[in-house]
């Protein structure tokens, strides 16, 4: 790289904030597989392989919240949550999770919870022939569909705007609590406050009083993994199963919605083939553009990593989004290719002992959102007259605003 | 090395050299075998890297934990009384001739 290369002085991911990251990462793993970044004090990890190495290999990388403190503890609802737990407690939690997301209890989902909701949204600006896709829909469906999983009411906007919001500044404070200051987490603390107030009546009602919906459904399973459950621990599984699947899936909605409003090639493709070719469209929005963007992991020794002395207690943002578009992994990575063999061993939700417990309802509900938008809205495209979307972000990225006009409704 | 046979979902079989000391798992991915993800990177969590072993072997293997019985219990594609995961089978030199089908979908 020469020194008039414009990337080459901006050595930092928050200078990457708010605009397309890609040609940086791009730049700077062709330098190194990672590299110390001075603006937030950790490593950053760029490589397929390294990315990779260091999040399989928990006993030597822990998670953050190995070490969690009690304001920690606190935003997280709890100190049986799912990403606090370690060990063989973790294992259990992690497994037990991912039975309940499995391709058998999908299939009951879909039907109960994700078609419904899907189409309660597009029902109401249908006959507009108008709408902003991102804020109207891939903002609103995920959040509606943990309420109605919960057995609450998907339909109260005022309802489901508070507690966006509320998460929405979660979100934030755990994307960098390094670099953002105390307000920021007494914020994230009266959030938290505030999500359990409005969490604990229903877990109390489901205790009391089983329903046909997932508390229950934990009330009454959670005692074969977890000792002693409590009130405490349901309020923690069920707010990480929000805080997990909610945001994340909308950023990944809004980028899936993007490609197809924007390669028509791929678009007619996916349109035709609501199976195979469906299945390698959402991996190629997952790779190319995904959604959580990087994770954080801490060095438990002194060691190597892709020829890299790193110290022991170094941090290591893993930078998730470049791995997947390393081309020492894919061919053409900036290219939506839906034949790409291997098409799942992409890091969007992650690798290893912590991988996405929740991927098979994030994939199965954009399956169902993308192909009753292919439905409903013919001839859809972007509104020339409007604001132009931009990918937008830091932690997670996303294309929004999505303002579309359509063809004659049905 | 024993020598173990992969059959892929499209019929396609792949007999490959595999160290012992290895998953199955690992094999797989080595030789590029389709039709196993293995998303979870081999920790038992994720149940994508479902196998069937054909007969003699599924009596003769190291019996199913109880981590591998329960995440068998989530396979895309129907647990049979032959099912493994790939990554809770590690390859030993008494698996010469060893052969493993895989499924038709992990998801
Ligand atoms: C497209 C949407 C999604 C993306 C991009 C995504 C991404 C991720 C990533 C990167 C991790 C790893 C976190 C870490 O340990 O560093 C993770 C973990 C997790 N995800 Fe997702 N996720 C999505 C949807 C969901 C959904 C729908 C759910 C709930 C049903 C969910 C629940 C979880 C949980 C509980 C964990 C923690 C797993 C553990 O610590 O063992 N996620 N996700
Ligand atoms: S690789 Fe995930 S269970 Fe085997």
């Amino acid at each position: 790289m020469t020194v008039s290369d414009p990337i080459a002085p901006v050595r930092s991911l928050l200078a990457t904030a708010n605009q397309d990251p890609h040609p940086f990462f791009d730049a700077w793993r062709e330098q190194s597989p990672l590299f110390w970044d001075e603006t937030v004090n950790a490593w950053l990890v760029l490589s397929y392989d390294q990315c990779r190495e260091v999040l399989i290999a928990e006993d030597r990388f822990r998670h953050p919240y190995a070490d969690a403190d009690a304001t920690l503890i606190d935003v997280k609802g709890g100190a049986r949550n799912i990403t606090v737990l370690q060990g063989a407690e973790h294992q259990r939690m992690h497994r037990y999770i991912a039975r309940l997301f499995s391709p058998q209890n999908i299939q009951l989902y879909h039907e109960r919870h994700l078609l419904p909701t899907t189409h309660f949204l597009i029902d109401r600006f249908i006959e507009r022939g108008t709408a902003d896709l991102a804020a109207e829909f891939a903002d609103q469906l995920p959040a509606r569909v943990f309420m109605s999983l919960f057995g609450m009411d998907a339909h109260d906007d005022i309802f489901v705007a508070r507690v966006r919001e509320l998460h929405e500044i979660i979100m934030k404070w755990s994307g960098g609590r390094q670099f953002q200051g105390e307000e920021m987490t007494q914020l994230a603390l009266a959030a938290s406050q505030e999500l359990n107030e409005i969490l604990l009546p229903y877990i109390r009602a489901r205790r009391d009083n089983p329903q046909p919906d997932l508390i229950s459904r934990l009330w009454a399973e959670a005692p074969e993994v977890l000792e002693g459950v409590t009130e405490d621990d349901m309020l923690a599984t069920c707010r990480e199963l929000y805080l997990g699947g909610t945001d994340t899936t909308v950023h990944a909605l809004c980028n899936a919605i993007y490609l197809l409003l924007t390669q028509p090639d791929v678009c007619r493709a996916v349109n035709a083939d609501r199976g195979d070719t469906m299945n390698s469209f959402i991996e190629e929005v997952m790779r190319l553009l995904g959604s959580v963007q990087y994770r954080y992991r801490i060095a438990n020794q002194d060691c190597d990593v892709g020829g890299v002395a790193v110290k022991r207690n170094d941090v290591l943002i893993v930078v998730n989004a470049a791995a997947n578009r390393d081309p020492q992994h894919y061919g053409c990575p900036a290219a939506v290719d839906l034949r790409r063999p291997s098409s799942r061993d992409h890091l969007a939700f992650n690798a290893g002992p912590r991988s996405c417990v929740g991927a098979p309802l994030a994939r199965e509900e954009m399956r169902v959102a993308l192909g009753a938008l292919l439905d409903r809205l013919p001839q859809w495209r972007l509104d020339s007259e409007r604001e132009a979307p931009c990918f937008a972000g830091l932690f997670t990225r996303s294309y929004r605003p999505l303002h579309i006009r359509f063809g004659a409704s049905h | 090395m024993p020598k173990i046979t992969f059959v892929e979902p499209s019929g396609k079989q792949v007999e490959v050299d595999a160290p012992a000391g290895i998953t199955l798992l690992q094999a797989a991915i080595n030789n590029n075998i389709q039709g196993i993800v293995g998303e979870c990177g081999g920790a038992c969590q994720c149940a994508t890297c479902h196998v069937y072993i054909e007969a003699p072997w599924t009596d003769t293997l190291p019996a199913v934990g109880d981590m591998e019985d329960a995440m068998l219990e989530s396979t895309a594609a129907d647990r049979l009384p032959t099912s493994r995961l790939g990554c809770e089978v590690e390859i030993s030199s008494a698996m010469e001739g060893l052969v493993v089908h895989l499924p038709s979908k992990q998801f």
